[in-house]
Order: C-alpha cells, then structure tokens, then sequence
C-alpha cells in the first residue's frame, strides 16, 4: 500500500477538481510477489478543495488473490447464508418441484418418481440462493 | 359440496394452486411497484417465496385434520420443503450467536 499525500496550495484561477495529481510509477510501489493474479486498484478516498492546503490520498490496494481460480472465490460468497435467503430457497424449490410434478403428470399421466422430486427440489434450492443473490445485488 | 370434500380439491391440486399462487404474486409485487425495471428480479424473488404459501396452509389443514396427511398432492415436496424449514431456520438463528459483532 502506498499513500501519496499532494500539500501544495491550490491556485486561484483553476479548477482543483480536474487537476491531475502526480503518482508514483508502478515500477516504485513495492509490490510482494505472490503467486496469484494481483490487481492494482487506485482509490481516492479523500479530497478537500478551496482550502488552503489539497490533500488528496492515493491508496493502491493490492489484491492477492490466494487461488489461481476465481470461481474459489465466487463460490464462497455462495457459502454465506442469510436468514433472508431461506424463503427464497424454500419457495424457489416448491415452485420447481410444482412445476416437475405437473408436468410429468400432463406427459405421463402419472405421480412424479419420489427420486425425481427430490432433485427437482434440491435444483429449486440453488436457484433460489442465486435468485436471492441477484436481488440483493439489483436492490 | 361440503367442506371435506372441497379440503380434498384443494389437496388434490395443490400443485397447480402453489404455480398459480407464485405467478400472481410475483405479477402483483411487479405492478405494484409501477412496473419499475428495478424491481424485477425482486418481485421473481418475492413469487418464489409465495409458493410455499399454499404448502403452508396445507401443513396447518394436516395439523388439524391428520386423515388429510396422504391426500396430500405429491406429499414428498411438501414433506421435503417443510423439513428443510424446520432445518435451517433454528440453525441460521442460533448461528448468530458465533458472530462477531462488527
């Protein structure tokens, strides 16, 4: 992590809101070698115009990622259940073996297998946690 | 008709009444919010939740009247859904207490 701290006044005539503030090369931030994909990401967190002195921060954060594979990550946020989730799961699950059961019984004229329901189901369960997932990220 | 037998239609389609009752709900929770593009993948979301809603007062009927339990349409769904509630809603609650308050 390398903060850059930019002290000089700001001048009277131009705007301080475009002003690009040096920073340092790439080359000069220290930089572990992890194996992994690294990811340099610049955030400006604080910025204070029209004060006698502009400090503007530069925080480059380093993400080591400890797996080669992304979706190791994708799948853990997978693992984090909410209270909020389980009527969704649940709910998603009763509508995917609603519909598995109706519809063997218009093609077979038939009740469903027990084995086929209970995957039906299962297959609800994690349509249901994506389902929520995207809510969430849509709200 | 008398009320048995109109209990036994209800179980008897019960599955068709749990899609119809998701649909509904889900264009309901659509068009109540003015139809707004944000709102859509929130209301699928809130007609899955629906669903089990008809399976719910299911149960309650079998709670009071337990010669109904075998009609129940497809009672391995109802039966697996409502042990997955009994399941994991305690465990979600007491898994609280291992938090670490932020």
């Amino acid at each position: 992590m390398a903060i850059e701290l930019d002290t000089r006044p700001p001048s009277l005539f131009s705007s301080n809101a475009n002003r690009q503030l040096p920073s340092l090369p790439p080359s000069r931030v220290n930089v572990m070698p992890l194996s992994g994909q690294q990811m340099v990401e610049p955030l400006f967190f604080a910025k204070v115009p029209n004060i006698d002195v502009n400090v503007q921060a530069i925080v480059h954060i380093h993400f080591h990622a400890l797996s080669d594979d992304r979706r190791v990550i994708e799948m853990n946020k997978f693992l984090s259940l909410d209270l909020q989730d389980v009527p969704v799961m649940l709910g998603s699950a009763t509508f995917i073996g609603s519909v598995v059961g109706v519809a063997w019984k218009l093609a077979l004229s038939s009740a469903a297998p027990t084995s086929v329901v209970i995957l039906a189901a299962t297959a609800g369960l994690a349509c249901g946690r994506l389902l929520s997932l995207k809510a969430k990220a849509n709200r | 008709m008398n009320l048995v037998e109109g209990v036994s239609l209800y179980f008897e389609y019960l599955q068709p009444i749990n899609i119809l009752a998701g649909f509904l709900a889900c264009l309901f929770s659509f068009f109540k919010r003015d139809a707004a593009e944000a709102f859509a993948i929130d209301s699928i979301a809130k007609g899955a939740t629906f669903c089990a809603f008809p399976s719910g007062i299911a149960f309650i009927i079998c709670a009071a009247f337990p010669s109904f339990v075998p009609k129940v349409a497809d009672a391995t769904l109802a039966f697996f859904v409502g042990g997955l509630a009994l399941l994991l809603i305690p465990f979600i609650d007491i898994r609280k207490l291992f938090k670490v308050p932020a």
